[in-house]
């Protein structure tokens, strides 16, 4: 009897890499790297915080870095700095006293310059991965995380070899469908995309119910289904401390996101959210996986998924 | 949302000054504290059982000074400590040691050392960690409440638990403890080893208030009496009784004075068998947070072995101050060199402790201290272990299933399963046949997987996949003579590990020279190779390559 055996296609998905220069060096290198037409990020691509680097006299600049005084008297020292800030997943600004005053003083100004400072980030993420990736074939598929401000919506509209795809459903190849989606349950931190549990459920169904083939169809939602193991993170007090020395988990994904799984049964829900609960786990037929994240040590965790027209048919992660 | 460590972050703009400005977004403190780790891992060490265990052993070399070898040992794991804590800032990773060998060494050495001692050796050297907390801990323990409750019954307990059946039916008790825990999971764990530490600090102030208050020639007579007077033993001179039953078995003890500084250094390896476990939460890097600033990092390796230094020696030292090296080390003798059956209890200095004071009520205090210092070592073990299990079945080479998390416990349910199973089929094979005897390559092989880790860091800045994450770390700023760090101290840390292998291969003492030896340890690295690429040919067949895993992704 002759068996054929179908080729798989196979794609790489990572998420949370939070504003991370390198993590997304990395992440344009995966296609190359492992061999993939399609690469995935997941939500949460933009950095929790502007870097201010005070040019203290013509020359010198001084910031605090982690919790350490750097001092950078030229040019190449200080980009070196701005390099590390980058790569650490923060955004460098650098500019005088005056500034800093104002800087320091207004959140309203902070705002702005955190609105410059990530379009100019994008933009050279968008030109590195151009460079990369123009005429290669690949192409990476983008969406956006809970604590992705709104404007960057427009930011990744306008490359030939970046996707942006949120609440979009956009084809992986001719058989499988993918449905994209940021907004997140609420979390203690009150961040940028958040919605309740019904009207997050409102959102996705409309979605899902665009899709061809469901049974077939990927679920890109940035956060996992409750209860699902994926979802676990540490137990924080009313000042948000996580109590019993971080040892207590207890599930914070969406409801909402677990009940449109168990309706549609995809082939395939794929997340990110919280990082430390990266795994995977089956509801039903559905398998979902969240790859974690480490972008804060400059570490890539993600996850190589072969797909052929029955499923899934396996999956590594990995991590670099 | 996320495990970050936000503390440090913020302080530019708590204090006003350039810095880093955090917008609102999610994020947390890591899970595990740098004091967590701290005191797990001066519960992987043991300061006060495993330690103390090894001081017994050493009594093959009569003429070293226990705390003198303590200092010498504890400063030659020194550069090891500070290459763990460079390893932690640069790769803070869980799965800590598995991760930096599979991803610097390659993904077969990681395995194979990840497999045998981690996952595997947990399971394999239970028997021998819980095998002396009977005769130490838990005769002492019943033999207090005897007294206090006026029961001949438990006394005569404290007796029977440290023989060969009650030490097996107290090691199916320890295996059911240890498995309840794991089930009950990490909050319990957590609480449990907090209050123990708690405990077991305050029990060492009690035990040194109590050494300081004896003199050495009070002790004679008291621990005489008290063997008198509780085991009807010794004729009423039981001190003497020690020293004559080690020397009619051929052992004579030498006093403090004349001990060899040679031989103090040369008993390393049976020391460092306790205290080299000061790195074993180089598995949990992935939980403890802050380890990215390198000051956290030395805090759990370097304070915590400068900790078991000052601890485990200036307690020796105060001990022997008080009873006298010859009486202690032919105790030990006795104990350890098969002439136990000789006395009615185990001769471990926590019972020394106790016959310098006659108040039931202070025995119960002293081992409930030695209780503290006991229940949570082995356990501690088994958490290292699931982390590295753990990481294994993500890395999809190990099966799935024993990294799944039970929905109702909370806990790995399947893996905690295993290690019982596993756990107690090893406990049998070591206390009643010659199993015992091979377990002593362990000490050997973990020296090779300590120094595997450190290895790793030694080429950290030169390895063509780290380079990047080793410049861009705080590590890298830190020199010597022009070379990193980083593979200086570990080139020092590996001379010194050399030194403790050499000692392990040429010194029949230490057990592990034999030829079964060899057959046993080749045998189990052959099993892990095997299971290994029979597991990669596996995974290759449904479309997983699992060599990507271990290969760091090009920046450029």
């Amino acid at each position: 009897m002759f068996i054929h055996k179908e080729k798989p296609i196979t794609f790489f998905f990572a998420t949370d890499i939070h504003g991370s220069d390198l993590c997304w060096r990395k992440l344009v290198n995966t296609g190359g790297f492992y061999d993939v037409d399609t690469i995935i990020l997941g939500g949460d691509i933009t950095g929790k915080g502007t870097q201010f680097i005070l040019e203290e006299k013509p020359g010198v600049w001084v910031t605090d870095f982690l919790g350490v005084d750097v001092r950078a008297e030229s040019e190449e020292a200080l980009s070196k700095l701005e390099m590390r800030v980058r790569n650490a997943g923060f955004y460098p600004y650098r500019a005088n006293q005056e500034e800093f005053t104002k800087f320091s003083s207004s959140a309203t100004y902070r705002d702005q310059v955190f609105q410059e400072v990530v379009k100019r980030a994008v933009n050279n993420w968008i030109e590195y991965a151009e460079n990369k990736l123009k005429g290669t074939g690949r192409r990476i598929i983008v969406t956006a995380g809970n604590d992705d401000p709104e404007f960057i919506d427009d930011l990744f509209q306008h490359s030939d070899v970046i996707q942006w795809a949120e609440r979009k459903i956009v084809y992986l190849d001719d058989d499988h469908e993918i449905l994209n989606e940021g907004y997140s349950n609420h979390t203690p931190w009150n961040t940028h995309r958040e919605y309740d549990e019904d009207r997050l459920l409102e959102v996705l169904t409309a979605q899902a119910e665009q899709l061809k083939d469901v049974k077939n169809a990927i679920f890109n939602i940035h956060v996992p289904p409750y209860g699902s193991q994926i979802d676990n993170a540490p137990l924080m007090d009313a000042q948000l401390r996580p109590v019993d020395g971080g040892q207590t988990l207890v599930p914070v994904g969406s409801t909402a996101v677990r009940k449109l799984i168990e309706t549609y049964q995809p082939m395939l829900g794929l997340h990110g959210h919280i990082h430390e609960a990266k795994g995977s786990t089956k509801i039903g037929r559905t398998i979902c996986i969240n790859p974690g994240s480490t972008y804060g040590e400059g570490f890539l965790s993600g996850v190589l998924i072969n797909l052929d027209k029955k499923g899934v048919r396996s999956f590594q992660p990995v991590q670099g | 949302m996320a495990t970050e460590d936000i503390t440090a972050t913020v302080s530019g703009h708590a204090i006003g000054k350039a810095g880093l400005f955090l917008r609102k977004s999610s994020g947390l403190i890591r899970a595990f504290s740098p004091f967590d780790a701290f005191a797990y891992n001066i519960y992987a060490v043991s300061i006060i059982v495993a330690a103390a265990f090894s001081y017994a052993i050493a009594w093959q070399w009569p003429d070293a000074n226990i705390p003198l070898a303590i200092i010498f040992n504890c400063v030659g794991l020194i550069p090891m400590c500070i290459v763990y804590a460079m390893n932690a800032t640069v790769m803070p990773r869980a799965g800590g040691d598995y991760i930096w060998q599979s991803r610097v060494l390659g993904g077969p050495i990681g395995y194979v050392l990840g497999f045998i001692i981690p996952v595997f050796g947990t399971t394999f050297f239970i028997a021998g960690n819980v095998a002396p907390g009977p005769g130490m801990v838990m005769s002492p323990t019943f033999l207090a409440l005897g007294k206090i409750i006026n029961s001949q019954a438990l006394i005569t307990f404290a007796s029977w638990i440290s023989t060969t059946v009650g030490t097996w039916w107290f090691y199916v008790f320890y295996c059911s403890f240890a498995a309840v825990v794991l089930i009950l999971g990490m909050r319990f764990y957590a609480k449990f080893q907090k209050w123990s530490f708690i405990i077991g600090c305050i029990a060492i102030l009690l035990w040194v208030g109590i050494l300081l208050a004896t003199s050495k020639e009070s002790f004679a007579s008291s621990f005489s009496s008290f063997m008198q007077s509780t085991f009807n033993w010794g004729d009423g001179n039981a001190y003497q009784k020690v020293l004559s039953i080690a020397q009619t078995n051929g052992f004579t003890g030498v006093p403090i004075g004349k001990t060899s500084i040679l031989s103090s250094f040369l008993i390393g390896p049976v020391i460092a068998y306790a205290f080299m476990a000061i790195v074993w939460a180089g598995n949990l890097s992935g939980e403890i947070g802050g380890l990215k600033t390198f000051k956290n990092s030395l805090f759990i390796y370097v304070g915590g072995i400068l900790f078991c230094l000052v601890v485990g020696a200036g307690l020796t030292w105060l001990l022997i101050s008080k009873i006298g090296n010859e009486f202690f080390t032919s105790a030990n003798f006795i104990w350890m060199g098969g002439h136990a059956s000789e006395m009615p209890i185990a001769p471990y200095f926590g019972l020394f402790i106790m016959a310098m004071v006659k108040s039931p009520i202070i025995w119960l205090l002293i081992v409930i201290g030695f209780n503290a210092w006991f229940w949570i070592w082995p356990t501690n073990n088994a958490v290292g272990s699931t982390r590295v299990a753990f990481a294994m079945a993500y890395d999809r080479m190990l099966p799935g299933f024993v990294a799944k998390v039970s929905t109702r416990f909370g806990a790995p349910v399947i893996a905690t399963a295993i290690f019982y199973g596993l756990a107690l089929i090893m406990g049998w094979l070591y206390f009643f046949t010659k199993f015992a005897s091979l377990t002593l390559v362990m000490p050997l092989m973990i020296t090779i997987y300590f120094s595997a880790s450190v290895l790793s860091g030694v080429l950290l800045p030169y390895k063509k996949s780290t380079q990047k994450i080793y410049e861009e770390s705080p590590v890298s700023k830190y020199k010597i003579f022009g070379k990193p760090a980083i593979t200086v101290i570990g080139i020092i840390a590996l001379i010194y590990n050399g030194f403790l292998f050499v000692l392990y291969l040429v010194d029949p003492r230490y057990g592990t020279n034999s030829p079964l030896s060899y057959a046993f340890m080749g045998g189990i690295i052959v099993l892990a190779l095997v299971i290994y690429f029979v597991y990669r040919a596996y995974r290759r067949s449904i479309g997983i390559n699992t060599d990507l895993t271990y290969k760091e992704i090009p920046s450029e």
